[in-house]
């Protein structure tokens, strides 16, 4: 154990001093190779510790900004590496932030497919056929034809924003993947008016099932992480902007706007612990940075992130 | 054998075996094979998330790694 204390603190000044050389004009690619040798499972709370301790040690803001560029190059690879592992919870955004939203709509989706479209389907298959289980099953799927609202914010908000950092096979191939899913949402509404036979039902709304389900997998373990590691924080405005006009949500009925503010008009929170917190993976930043504080103050916790993030 | 790890990514993997390609449209990852999908949604992709996602089994994923000349190491948690 103190081993490993001791491995960590030395990794915090060798990375401190490499900064610092940095600071001091030597360019990326002298550093590289240093770096990389020491940062094998570097996470990316540390850099954030290392940040903070350079804050706190007093280095001027401006010049912590300055660096910002640079070493967000030579960190960039091993900060995606952590952001693949860890994962995002939906505890670790503030409500009304974008991703918030549309995890908040995940969970409620998939509640929807588990206990009310497979549940009704189920009764519906065991009841041969009654007309009351056939209204409450073509209700959940008309319920989740709404889904059409997450997909067309995703598509029609952030896929620009991706293709404006040059991703665009992964819009492009779940585009179609969700045009797939309206498409059997409407193949299996038109089923419930008709007589289909009851295993064709079976297999379409199961198989419906799966693919809803996997999208969600695809949007929250890919598509999430790496908009949140390239999107900036004025982008992430942007987009809550934009997607609280007129599209609509999934079965979120009112959603929180989520506004960062900025200049002097910062409410006093009653958050009074002020120091930073990373060992959990976030960063406690509330009161510790003496600037952008408006837009900082609102987002305590912030995960994954460096401070470079919001700079 | 070459080595994989089920945690790396699939733009790790591939960068350091370019014929790895093949193995992924082999075991079933078709998406992440598409012009592009390396190299932006690849480095989310790990060998362990896509499993899950296709519905495959490691115990087969590490079979078709065997026939092809890869050894997988699976990480405990």
């Amino acid at each position: 154990m103190s081993e490993f204390i001791n491995n960590r603190e030395h990794r915090q000044t060798k990375l401190k001093e490499l900064i610092r050389r940095l600071h001091d004009g030597a360019t990326v690619e002298d550093v590289k190779e240093e770096f990389d040798k020491l940062t094998i499972g570097v996470t990316a709370t540390e850099i954030a510790e290392m940040e903070q301790a350079l804050v706190n040690e007093g280095m001027p803001v401006e010049d912590i900004q300055r660096l910002c560029d640079v070493h967000a190059s030579v960190f960039k690879g091993s900060i995606e590496e952590i952001h693949s592992e860890d994962g995002f919870e939906i505890a670790d955004f503030d409500e009304g932030h974008p991703v918030h939203t549309f995890k908040k709509e995940n969970r409620l989706i998939e509640g929807l497919l588990e206990n009310e479209v497979l549940r009704f389907l189920s009764d519906y298959t065991e009841s041969k056929k009654s007309d009351d289980s056939l209204k409450r099953l073509s209700q959940s799927i008309d319920k989740l034809a709404t889904i059409d609202r997450h997909y067309s914010r995703k598509e029609n908000i952030l896929f620009p924003y991706m293709e404006k950092y040059n991703m665009t096979a992964p819009p492009q191939v779940m585009w179609g993947v969700d045009d797939e899913i309206r498409e059997k949402i409407k193949v299996i509404q038109g089923h419930l008016k008709e007589a289909v036979k009851l295993p064709v039902l079976n297999q379409q709304v199961r198989e419906l099932v799966g693919q809803v389900n996997e999208m969600i997998f695809k949007e929250e373990e890919i598509m999430f992480p790496m908009v949140l590691d390239t999107f900036s924080h004025g982008e992430w405005v942007e987009i809550e902007k934009k997607a609280s006009a007129d599209i609509g949500f999934t079965l979120v009925h009112a959603v929180k706007r989520w506004l960062p503010k900025s200049g002097d008009s910062v409410e006093a929170t009653d958050d009074k612990d002020n120091s930073a917190n990373v060992s959990n993976g976030s960063l406690n930043i509330n009161g510790a940075i003496p600037f952008d504080a408006g837009s900082l103050t609102q987002r305590k916790s912030i995960p994954y992130l460096t401070l470079c993030h919001w700079i | 054998m070459d080595k994989i790890n089920q945690k790396d990514t699939i733009f790790t993997i591939v960068s350091k075996y370019p014929d790895f390609v093949k193995v992924m449209e082999a075991i079933g990852f078709s998406d992440i094979a598409k012009p592009g999908m390396l190299q932006s949604a690849g480095r989310f992709m790990t060998l362990e998330k896509g499993a899950k996602l296709k519905g495959i089994d490691m115990k087969e994923i590490k079979e078709v790694l065997n026939a092809n000349g890869y050894s997988l190491n699976e990480e405990e948690e």
